[in-house]
């Protein structure tokens, strides 16, 4: 197997058999694929495989398997964000909204503080809030350590079976007032309840892949718009805090969340809850997992617990719905709030000899990449590699779609531009986590580029792009 | 469990059988995942429970749409029983 300098990095960790499929169709497809670099060397060496080509067919390996991949992040990214962006315009939720965050809230906001005063009461509120998050994942973490699988079943079951229950009663209830909608009781206590068994029915046991998607976007859409009512300036820093915390938390070897993973990985037990996979898998003879830690089988990053409304319990224990005051201490809120960290993790291939092989092969026969693709996999079925073998997909944890949506909510707040700046900011750092992903291969954090992106071009359009696109409307330049 | 691996097929009828009871404490969404599920089965019994399954989804959501209809054009002239029954109280109807 060849192994050209700009290829290195990417090899180890790609998906080889693609690499092999590519150098068959290669020949007949590079002349449409102009636009990769290098495309000169291609058209001497059509009728052999060379080295000259290898550059080559990764990167439009590389391209086409990547862009899917982004395409299968990006859509419940965005599919949340609309969802909180819609929740939000609908309720007319803005910063006078009472929130419900009070009990918990160290430092109440209030508009009469000076500069420094708020910032430094946020500051105080995030440390808590990011503390509290800190305390749960490493319970978790001791839970998983001794087994007790029954309990964290049990409590992320009920924390979401009573996230979907209150979270969306409520939300139902605001939405019909706001479009003012007669509905009763009946009727709505009956969808209510049916949304939230078909929910954790789905997430929790069996169901169609879909709707595991669907109900992890309303689950993490939910949870959002409820944290954008905390205070303006708690929110922005708690971001900021949250980004940093996932940084350590994923990468730094002690972090709770790799222990997490790697414990998870090694008794081979996901941990249930919200996570969005998009992987479709080709073949569900499972014999043993490989035992290596973040590579091949193990797609399976984290689990995110959503994060419970403090003043609404989502979770196991006492309480009531949002807005109740029967959590007074600090201290009762943490049994409550529980998070679990956000990363991608990337399914790798570790097929190191069956590339090698496939590239000696004839393949004149092949035409489609369908009938590659399935003999490639049959002769690896062949092979003593025996694991499940996935097609393209990420999994994307729970709480990076919660904050994404959060930044996107406070966003939204203040106007139609900064959604759309802040969206763009989002995606764009979520390609590019997605490709250190591809050049790292293991699991990262996904929530520090793209939130650093999205404030920077938050406060950016508030501060210089809004105030010249009213003073153009205002001197007729534009509309 | 995960999303990602799919049902064995020992495992779906047992499955399918689980979702057709659940959907009986009215739960008529449970019966309509369960069909969206199983839909492409050939199994003579998953095909009975997806069946049946769509049919009460169907007539239970015939009973609850009746029953909106019913709610909100008499809601008014109910008085009393009619305000505590809503959830949701529209502004200025009479």
């Amino acid at each position: 197997m060849t192994e050209s300098n700009t290829t290195e990095p990417l090899n180890e960790n790609k998906n080889k058999k693609e690499i092999s499929d590519q150098s068959e169709e290669n020949k007949e497809q590079v002349q449409e694929k102009g636009k990769e670099k290098g495309k000169g060397k291609t058209t001497e060496n059509k009728n052999e495989k060379t080295i000259v080509k290898e550059p080559k067919i990764s990167m439009y390996w590389f391209v086409r398997v990547f862009a899917r991949k982004l395409r299968n992040v990006l859509v419940p990214v965005t599919l949340t964000m609309l969802l909180v962006i819609v929740l939000i315009k609908i309720t007319n939720q803005n910063s006078d909204t009472t929130d419900q965050f009070s009990q918990i809230l160290i430092y109440h906001e209030s508009s009469s503080d000076s500069n420094s005063k708020k910032f430094g009461g946020s500051l105080l509120n995030a440390v808590v809030i990011v503390g509290v998050v800190l305390v749960m994942t490493v319970f978790l973490v001791f839970l998983i350590k001794y087994n007790c699988w029954k309990i964290i079943w049990g409590w992320l079951f009920l924390s979401c079976f009573w996230l979907l229950l209150v979270f969306g009663a409520l939300k139902m209830i605001d939405v019909c007032e706001n479009l003012n909608l007669a509905v009763d009781w009946i009727t709505l206590a009956f969808l209510d309840f049916n949304f939230a068994v078909v929910g954790v029915i789905v997430i929790f046991w069996h169901g169609p892949l879909k709707s595991n998607q669907i109900y992890t976007i309303l689950m993490c859409g939910l949870v959002a718009v409820y944290l954008t009512t905390l205070p303006t300036w708690t929110t922005w820093v708690l971001l900021a805090l949250i980004a940093l915390y996932d940084i350590f938390v994923v990468l730094s070897p002690k972090g709770p969340l790799k222990i997490l993973v790697e414990e998870s990985m090694k008794n081979d037990k996901p941990i249930p809850g919200l996570i969005y996979s998009s992987i479709i898998y080709l073949f569900s003879a499972r014999i043993k997992p490989k035992n290596s830690g973040s590579s091949s089988s193990s797609e399976l990053n984290s689990n995110f617990n959503p994060i419970s409304s403090p003043s609404s319990d989502s979770g196991s224990g006492s309480g009531s719905g949002s807005g109740s005051n029967n959590v007074n201490s600090l201290k009762e809120e943490s049994s409550h709030l529980e998070k679990g960290e956000s990363e991608l993790e990337k399914d790798v291939e570790n097929d190191n000899t069956l590339a090698e092989d496939n590239y000696n092969e004839k393949s004149s026969l092949l035409q489609n990449e369908e009938r590659k693709k399935r003999r490639l996999l049959a002769r690896r079925k062949r092979r003593r590699k025996k694991r499940f073998e996935e097609e393209s997909g990420v999994k994307l944890g729970g709480g990076d779609l919660i904050f994404y949506s959060v930044l996107i909510g406070k966003a939204a707040y203040f106007d139609y531009e900064t959604i759309f700046t802040c969206w763009i900011a989002i995606l764009v750092g979520l390609a590019v986590t997605l490709f250190f992903l591809a050049v790292y291969a293991k699991a990262l954090p996904a929530l520090p580029i793209s939130i650093a992106f999205g404030m920077i071009f938050f406060f950016l359009t508030k501060i210089i792009l809004v105030p010249m696109v009213k003073q153009l409307g205002v001197d007729s330049v534009m509309t | 469990m995960d999303p990602t691996i799919p049902l064995k097929e020992e495992e779906k009828e047992t499955v399918c059988k689980k979702m057709w009871i659940i959907g009986f404490f009215g739960l008529p969404f449970v019966w309509f995942t369960m069909a969206c599920y199983f839909w492409k089965e050939k199994h003579p019994k998953i095909r009975f429970y997806v069946f049946w399954g769509l049919v009460g989804f169907f007539t239970e959501l015939l009973i609850l749409v009746f029953w909106m209809g019913i709610f909100v054009s008499k809601r008014d002239s109910w008085g009393e029983t009619g305000e505590s029954l809503s959830a949701v109280l529209p502004v200025g109807t009479q």
